[in-house]
């Protein structure tokens, strides 16, 4: 039987502990302010990318509503509003958190806050705020194409806009898969294991050889028998 | 270095304020606040600074309420500038006012110009307004082989009501087409496949 590494079997326990603990202060404490702190660099960002559709984001409650210039076929001067729910894309901060809490390690405390810190701000935020794009994105093209796709319906309402080309539509169906599906797990453990190489290569290293000599002596055993 | 790191940021950041969106939003809600003044003037200003789409709001409030030869002139200049520059609601509209001027045989052959060119740009809203309009002889000469044309190209692309007209043709024999009851209930089996939120 091949023993596991004591700091593996740590890091397990301690994901056991950190991980409920991030979630309950992601929920209750940091998704609230999350959500409003981020809408104005969020409507920045879609300003930079569809000025012509002249974005801006109103906070309400959990949800952001994107309001736009884009003018509807049935009453043009009105405009097209596209609701948002980024409090999903903000769980991938307290799967971050979790990570980082739960590895064992001889870091002191500041320096482990300021990874904290840090992979927040400079990781995951960023990170975040991708996903919420490429979900925007989808939603505006099942919006301007007027075409259900993934489970989303658009309005009935058409909005005067040209339609995406089909490859594009469902390229950007791919990238809103991506960005609700993949990166919001999968992201912040890249994070982490970025900003914990050490921990990585000690556990995988550490597995790697503790495993090869045992197996290498039981190897030889059994051809001395043979 | 580092100056011209300065300046590309700054650069990109303003690129992510532009104000002509702002003021244009703030006029339309103020336009529904029932402060129709206002929303007028700030509308004003701002498609004299060229802005296509507050162009294509002038436009359009021109042609609200009671429309007289001198609104009508004014919304189509508006709309004309904004079309210029590619905003596909002026182009829509300005198609529509001219196939609406039944005397002027060159207005309607421009306006269903106008239309060919969106619907082939893969504009829904207008493949079904020239099918509606070769059916119903609006603007132009009544055709129903184009205008069946027309409808199954607004279908193939998805158009709902394009997919019900068929439907009630191959039910009922209309547009030309002999009764299939199995290619209507194809038609409509396809509204059942994809539907449509009624809520906005």
């Amino acid at each position: 039987m091949i023993r596991r590494p004591a700091n593996l079997r740590r890091f397990g326990l301690g994901l056991l502990v950190a991980m409920p603990a991030a979630l309950v202060v992601w929920w209750f404490l940091a998704a609230p302010l999350l959500v409003p702190g981020m809408a104005p660099a969020f409507a920045w960002l879609l300003q930079l990318i569809w000025p012509q559709w002249g974005p801006a984001v109103e906070v309400n409650g959990n949800a952001w509503l994107v309001v736009t210039t884009l003018p509807l076929l049935e009453q043009p001067l009105q405009s097209a509003a596209i609701p948002l729910g980024p409090r999903r894309f903000t769980a991938a901060f307290a799967l971050f958190w979790g990570l980082v809490l739960a590895t064992p390690g001889d870091l002191p405390l500041r320096r482990r806050l300021r990874q904290l810190l840090a992979g927040s701000v400079l990781g995951i935020l960023p990170l975040v705020l991708l996903m919420a794009l490429l979900a925007f994105h989808f939603q505006l093209a099942v919006v301007i194409n007027h075409q259900p796709a993934l489970t989303v319906t658009p309005p009935s309402v058409h909005v005067l806009a040209l339609p995406y080309p089909g490859w594009q539509f469902h390229l950007i169906g791919v990238g809103r898969q991506l960005g609700v599906l993949v990166l919001p797990t999968l992201g912040p453990v890249l994070m982490w294991a970025v900003l914990n190489r050490r921990f990585i290569r000690a556990m995988i290293f550490t597995g790697l050889l503790s495993r090869l000599p045992a197996a290498a002596g039981e190897l030889d055993h059994r051809d001395g028998r043979a | 270095m580092s100056r011209g790191l300065l300046i590309g940021l700054t650069v990109v950041v303003l690129a992510g304020c532009d104000a002509a969106p702002q003021d244009l939003r703030r006029a339309l809600a103020m336009l529904h606040n029932d402060q129709g003044a206002a929303a007028f003037t700030q509308l004003q200003d701002l498609a004299a600074t060229g802005y296509a789409p507050a162009q294509f709001r002038l436009g359009m409030l021109y042609l609200q309420g009671e429309v007289n030869a001198e609104r009508r002139t004014l919304a189509e200049r508006w709309l004309m500038r904004a079309a210029a520059q590619g905003d596909v609601g002026a182009r829509y509209y300005r198609a529509l006012l001219w196939l609406s001027r039944r005397r002027d045989a060159d207005a309607v052959d421009a306006g269903a110009q106008a239309l060919e060119r969106l619907a082939a740009d893969g504009f829904r809203p207008a493949t079904l307004r020239l099918a509606q309009a070769y059916e119903a002889g609006d603007g132009v000469q009544p055709d129903v082989a184009q205008a069946l044309s027309w409808y199954e190209q607004a279908a193939a692309q998805g158009e709902r009501r394009a997919i019900e007209r068929l439907a009630t043709a191959y039910q009922n024999g209309e547009l030309g087409l002999e009764r299939d009851a199995a290619l209507a209930q194809r038609w409509r089996r396809q509204l059942a496949r994809e539907p449509f939120s009624l809520s906005d």
